[in-house]
């Protein structure tokens, strides 16, 4: 019982990262159809971004371990320039390809993750770098499991970001032109919404959902290198499809299967098989239930 | 988000465009600077490229570049440079000029300006030289190649040139020479640039390769080249092969790039497979190296290796010709049946799940795979009694090992080649064109699109099992980390970048993406960045790639223009015009 316990504790935490990334594919995917292979990059960017900032802070203001102001500068930094990464994308490598064939758009966006992983590998470091704990080192039980603070602190983030992503859908008049444009580009634009700023929009959005997730992945993790992007982007796409892709709830409600689903299943055959469970899981549903478990949607 | 700043914004970018397009027509010369140009480079190739002798890693580069003369990455501009002077001259002499000589002129004055630009970023950038140490040379022969530009753009406003023909019948001598010289001068530029060892001199020699090549096909002469070879298909095969089979006997001993030329073999085995799946029938596969990784993976297991858990033995030429094909293709129906149905980005993300599977159990699968260690001490394949690493003698002529493998693949792609050829032109073939080109057309026409991209998925594995079945043993080892997602970009890659759906361009495609990495291995950190890039310019400025089919060909570019009229009407119903 307390071995389950601290499993689904597990997959959850990991559930709020992979939560973090898949409402980027899910929002990209409802607005304009494409499958933003370069996002897992973009999620392995903001992590690349925060420890750079950290190191930074550190010889600079002599930051050291825990620190709460380093925690938001940190933040921040990632998410002010995940963005930039995000809309240069869209701008110069798909915008241009919108009319093109399908398969132009695709082998693009492959092109970009791969050049932006070796940009940092060629630039940066190839090698495994630590990630500060900017989050108190604490933990504490519940019913027999240990549960650490920074788990509790991801997964409420997750959630907030969440909430406040749909609330933004929801109610507000950038938000309403969103769902117009995910609805039907051509029209929206007849009504007068500035259909290139929406989807610019929509890539600013999830790109800084991702680089959070880059974040808090590193703390997570412990370690960072330039090919996590890959792995993280394919079990997110996985979530939002499991989910129901172009729906933001069933995002966040895939990651969170997923993550429990992947621990345990790493739990009970073996770790090494970890990753042959989530994509199996993504096979199965692409199978039996390709339109996911709350159904395909577009926009909010 | 109101209607009024999305007009203003649209109306200043407008304005914006306008003001470079003005500014991008004022910049011209009188035609007389071509020759001049020219000129200028050649004195410009004439002149010291380096201010003192430049080693790297205490290898001197070669060519003399500290002195004046001609020698190492120097030769290539001024190969380049000769050619903007005369064909420069032509053009001003000439009575009709027309815009496509421009063009032709133009590319020329490109790559005489790129070529220099390209050898000091390397050196400045790759090879940490202080770019105090460059000599004159180069930033003279750039501005020549300004020059040749400039001046080529005061053809802009000409009309182009009727579209190239094919060159007519003349005689069958004349058509037979073309087709002789063509041939041995692309085998002299293949053995000339694998005879370069310097990787500055080798980037000047591609720099210029291309640049001619790209002005000869500006000026139609490819097309042209494309009647007496039409003509004359078997005399040009047979010329090819004769070429082909004479190479190992080029190399004086020298086997090392007998085996890079075998490697680019099974790339262009492997990347002739992908094109069935991503070419001809439109389905993106990304986890197209696991079926290379099984055919790898099948090989070594039948192959007696020395370090293996497991072992039957099967006979070699069953293993490459049948069973490694027949393992991958039954992998490739047993991934495709179930999701060939889904949308083709759905396809390519449940492929590269796929690929990422077989790798993971491959590394896992312990008792078959020795897990992360793999197969290793995999022996060269015997024939009888005969193995096929200790190669043979004919008439006096010693065959080294790796020629032999080298004749494999010849062999093997000759077959592929003709299979795929054959295919192209059946009822399967033109069924997948149908359903790349639309599937619910397709399907109304009475194809069953589940079978016909099943059946490409298949034999796109054959073949990779084919290619990975040899693989294993020229590289006498198959590990888990050899069979990775970059070694699907890799392949796919030379795939776009020769010409989807188009099998010369394939081949094309391999080879240079196979012998440029070699010959850059100064470079090789940045080698995948540099694919990444490619693969994002060659989508967004000629996703034909470089030796389309015809049908590709048509097939983009009529879309993009379909496109950009369909969004100018809806514009002009916008704007009230």
């Amino acid at each position: 019982m307390d071995e389950l316990i601290q499993q689904l504790a597990n997959g959850v935490t990991k559930g709020s990262y992979y939560a973090l990334i898949a409402l980027g594919y899910t929002m990209v995917y409802g607005i304009i159809q494409l499958i933003n292979f370069a996002h897992g990059e973009v999620y392995m960017l903001g992590a690349f971004i925060g420890l750079w900032t950290f190191n930074f802070g550190a010889s600079a203001f002599g930051w050291g371990g825990t620190s709460l102001v380093a925690l938001v500068v940190v933040m921040l930094m990632a998410t002010l320039f995940t963005p930039v990464v995000g809309v240069s994308l869209e701008r110069f490598a798909y915008r241009p390809l919108r009319h093109a064939p399908r398969l132009a758009p695709l082998i693009t966006a492959l092109g970009a993750s791969f050049a932006l992983q070796q940009l940092v590998a060629v630039f940066y470091s190839r090698g495994q770098l630590a990630f500060p704990d900017l989050f108190p080192n604490t933990s504490f039980q519940i019913l027999g499991a240990t549960i650490q603070v920074l788990w509790v602190f991801m997964v409420a983030l997750a959630l907030l970001l969440t909430f406040i992503l749909t609330a933004f859908i929801r109610t507000t008049r950038l938000g309403k032109a969103m769902r117009a444009t995910a609805e039907d580009p051509d029209t929206a634009r007849l009504m007068g919404i500035n259909v290139d700023q929406i989807i610019a929009l929509t890539f600013i959005i999830g790109s800084a959902l991702a680089g959070v997730g880059g974040v808090l992945a590193g703390m997570y993790l412990g370690q960072i290198n330039f090919f996590m992007g890959f792995i993280a982007g394919l079990k997110a796409f996985t979530a939002a499809v499991l989910g129901g892709i172009g729906n933001i709830g069933g995002a966040v409600l895939g990651a969170f299967l997923l993550g429990i689903l992947e621990t345990f299943g790493a739990a009970y055959l073996g770790g090494e098989w970890q990753d042959v469970f989530a994509f199996g899981v993504l096979i199965l549903v692409l199978v039996f239930r390709p339109t996911g478990l709350l159904g395909e949607r577009v926009g909010g | 988000m109101a209607a009024p700043t999305a007009v203003a914004s649209r109306e200043r970018g407008q304005a914006r465009a306008d003001a470079l397009a003005q500014l991008r027509a004022r910049a011209r010369l009188p035609l007389i600077a071509a020759p001049v140009g020219g000129l200028v480079g050649i004195f410009g190739s004439y002149l010291y490229w380096t201010l003192s002798p430049v080693r790297v890693e205490g290898v001197p580069l070669t060519g003399r570049l500290a002195d004046y003369g001609v020698a190492g990455v120097r030769t290539w501009s001024l190969v380049v440079a000769v050619a903007a002077l005369v064909y420069g001259a032509l053009v001003l002499r000439s009575r009709s000029r027309n815009g496509t000589q421009g063009q032709g002129l133009a590319r020329l004055g490109i790559g005489l300006a790129v070529l220099p630009l390209l050898w000091v970023f390397t050196l400045v950038l790759f090879l940490e030289i202080d770019i105090g140490r460059i000599g004159p040379g180069p930033w003279v022969t750039l501005a020549g190649g300004v020059l040749v530009w400039l001046a080529a753009r005061s053809l802009l406003q000409a009309p182009a040139a009727p579209a190239a023909e094919p060159w007519a019948r003349r005689s069958t001598a004349v058509d037979l020479a073309l087709v002789l010289v063509a041939e041995l001068v692309a085998y002299g530029v293949f053995l000339i640039g694998i005879a370069i060892i310097d990787p500055g001199e080798f980037l000047g020699f591609f720099t210029a390769l291309t640049t001619l090549a790209a002005t000869l096909s500006t000026l139609g002469v490819f097309k042209g080249l494309s009647g007496p070879f039409g003509r004359n298909e078997g005399v040009a095969l047979a010329l090819l092969a004769v070429l082909l089979l004479l190479f190992p006997f080029t190399q004086e001993g020298n086997t090392f790039w007998i085996q890079v030329t075998a490697q680019a073999g099974l790339f262009v085995l492997a990347a002739l497979g992908l094109n069935i799946v991503v070419g001809s029938a439109g389905l993106l596969d990304l986890g197209y190296v696991a079926f290379f990784g099984i055919g790898a993976y099948t090989a070594a297991i039948t192959g007696n290796a020395l370090l293996t858990n497991v072992n039957f033995h099967i006979p070699f030429l069953l293993v490459v010709f049948i069973v490694a094909p027949a393992v991958a293709a039954f992998f490739g129906v047993l991934l495709g049946a179930p999701t060939l149905r889904l949308r083709g980005d759905y396809l390519a993300i449940v492929t590269l799940g796929f690929g990422e599977i077989v790798r993971i159990t491959l590394n896992n699968l312990d008792p078959i795979t020795r897990g992360p260690n793999g197969i290793s001490s995999i022996p060269d394949p015997a024939i009888g009694g005969w193995s096929m690493g200790s190669g043979f003698t004919v008439a006096g002529f010693e065959i080294s090992g790796n020629s032999v493998y080298y004749y494999l693949l010849l062999a093997l792609i000759a077959i592929t080649l003709a299979v795929i050829y054959r295919l192209n032109d059946s009822r399967i073939g033109r069924a997948w064109v149908a359903v790349r080109e639309d599937e619910v057309a397709a399907a109304a026409m009475g194809i069953n699109t589940t079978i016909i991209k099943l059946l490409a998925f298949a034999a796109g594995a054959w073949f990779a099992g084919m290619s990975g079945a040899v693989n294993a043993h020229l590289l006498t080892q198959v590990s888990p980390d050899s069979y990775t997602f970059p070694f699907s970009v890799l392949i796919l890659a030379m795939v776009v970048l020769g010409g989807l759906g188009n099998p010369p361009g394939v081949v094309l495609g391999a080879i240079i993406l196979t012998f440029l990495p070699e010959k850059l291995r100064e470079f090789s950190d940045i080698r995948f960045l540099v694919f990444g890039f490619a693969l994002i310019l060659i989508m967004r400025f000629r996703p034909e790639g470089l030796l389309p089919s015809a049908r590709r060909r048509r097939e983009l570019h009529a879309t993009d223009e379909t496109a950009a009229a369909e969004s100018q009407q809806l514009f002009d119903i916008r704007s009230g015009t």
